[in-house]
């Protein structure tokens, strides 16, 4: 599988996606952003979304990663409870 | 029959009522259910023709289950078209609770705040989200809610649905309302102008979820009572679980043994037992049914001038559109379906300038005189009563 890395906003973007037709339709791409793996949703047209961003779809895997990472930045405030 | 209503018009008792169910079931644990079937569900519930059945399942149940813990409570519904801003009073603390904060979106204040104790997301989506708080950005994703001009468009758009049956479907009322279409629009946008907790597919998180799908199903409802003679669509052909007579997925854990119910199972609301408070219940959402006639702009007509007036002509039944123009007399006969024909000139005479009759002077009225069902006209002139018998066979 070719990979992609990209840092965006100081978090690493890793794709991973099938190399050929015949495995494009058995697999689908992976997307890990800071070695978390996402549950990437391949929609007919060939765009994606996530479980994360579901309603609404991007073109591209890069652009959706970092959709993602504009919408979850990590700055969550320790949990008092 | 229950009667769902418009969020605003709800009294400060029966919201209260609401919040406190809602606060029960999630205490129970049940709350969280919904959220994980909603989950689970994915694509069998979304992105196809089930979409509009599925949730109208999905908030029967729910709603059942509130009134489990309150008999009185039925689900509000929240018309995002009109009440669109951040200051609606949704969402008030004694309400929903308002936007989250600017941060990181956490909701401060209402019963559903974290911090207020009663309300911990316990199904998130890690990695992309694994807060346990509930949030909401508004107008973070999109920077507005839809218009009711979109609303009107979406509501005029037939059949239910077309192929290929899912997001990419390029016209039809299931995935113009979904909101797929030069999207995200409608039922979407509604979840990304909310933002936070509403914008991943545990969505049900953010009890507004449920009042937002209220509004989407009444919408459904309306269009339904519109088209009656559209049908849900297809019986086939469509991925499994979406047509017409598939069992709808996943039915399954915690909610077994109900893993039985299909779209055609759902069609009526009625026979669900609920109804909507105005529009599409009582009447269909206004449509224009006869172009440029008896209008301000189409035709000059003027109330001060011009009485229009309904009434049967024909004697079928059916009133038929009257109206004293400038040159006398027109009417425009039903066809008995809500639409009319064409506007015609049928009389020189009770008009503005055929005869300068006036309205302030020269009252006129259609009344069967002859009793052949037939109304005919009646006007009050300067020396005495003028009298037009109708003359259609």
């Amino acid at each position: 599988m070719p990979h992609s890395r990209e840092t965006y906003k100081g978090r690493s973007i890793v794709i991973e996606e099938p190399e050929d037709e015949a495995r494009l339709s058995e697999g689908k791409p992976s997307l890990a952003i800071d070695d978390q793996r996402v549950n990437v949703i391949q929609n007919p047209d060939g765009t994606y979304s996530s479980e994360g961003l579901y309603y609404t779809k991007y073109a591209s895997l890069p652009e959706l990663a970092r959709a993602i990472i504009d919408s979850y930045p990590c700055e969550d405030e320790p949990l008092s409870s | 029959m229950l009667t769902r209503k418009n969020q605003v018009s709800l009294s400060a008792d029966e919201k209260s009522r609401f919040i406190a169910a809602v606060l029960a079931l999630k205490a129970s644990g049940k709350y969280d259910q919904y959220v994980r079937v909603h989950r689970d569900a994915g694509h069998a519930a979304h992105r196809g023709p089930a979409f509009l059945p599925w949730h109208r399942e999905f908030l029967r149940r729910f709603e059942l289950d509130l009134r489990s813990i309150d008999p009185s409570v039925t689900l509000p519904y929240w018309d995002w078209s009109v009440d669109n801003s951040p200051s609606s009073s949704i969402w008030n603390s004694s309400f929903l609770g308002g936007n989250g904060r600017t941060s990181d979106g956490k909701v401060m204040d209402g019963p559903f705040a974290f911090d207020a104790g009663n309300w911990r997301l316990n199904h998130v989506v890690p990695p992309e989200d694994p807060s346990p708080f509930l949030k909401r950005q508004f107008g973070r994703s999109a920077a507005s809610l839809p218009t009711p001009a979109s609303v009107t468009a979406a509501l005029n758009e037939t059949p239910y649905d077309v192929a290929p049956w899912d997001m990419t479907s390029s016209s039809g009322f299931r995935n113009r309302l979904e909101g797929w279409i030069s999207g995200p629009q409608l039922h979407n946008r509604v979840h990304l102008w909310v933002g936070g907790s509403m914008v991943p597919i545990t969505s049900p998180n953010d009890p507004v979820f449920f009042l937002h799908h209220c509004f989407v199903d009444k919408l459904w409802a309306e269009w339904q009572a519109m088209f009656p003679d559209e049908g849900y669509l297809p019986s086939s052909g469509a991925h499994a679980g979406h047509n017409l007579n598939d069992f709808m997925q996943p039915w399954s854990n915690p909610w077994q043994p109900w893993n039985d119910v299909r779209p055609a199972d759902v069609l009526d609301h009625h026979a669900l037992g609920y109804r909507y408070d105005v529009v599409g219940d009582l009447f269909t959402a206004p449509r224009m049914l006869l172009e440029d006639a008896f209008g301000y702009e189409t035709g000059d007509w003027r109330v001060e001038r011009h009485p229009r007036f309904l009434a049967d002509l024909t004697g079928d039944g059916r009133a038929d559109i009257v109206g004293f123009g400038n040159r006398g007399v027109y009417v425009a006969l039903s066809n008995g379906d809500g639409t009319f024909q064409s506007l015609e000139g049928v009389l020189d005479g009770f008009g503005y300038e055929a005869g300068t009759w006036r309205v302030e002077r020269h009252p006129r009225f259609l009344a069967d005189l002859t009793g052949d069902g037939r109304a005919d006209i009646v006007g009050f002139g300067n020396a005495g009563v003028h009298v037009s018998l109708n003359t259609t066979q």
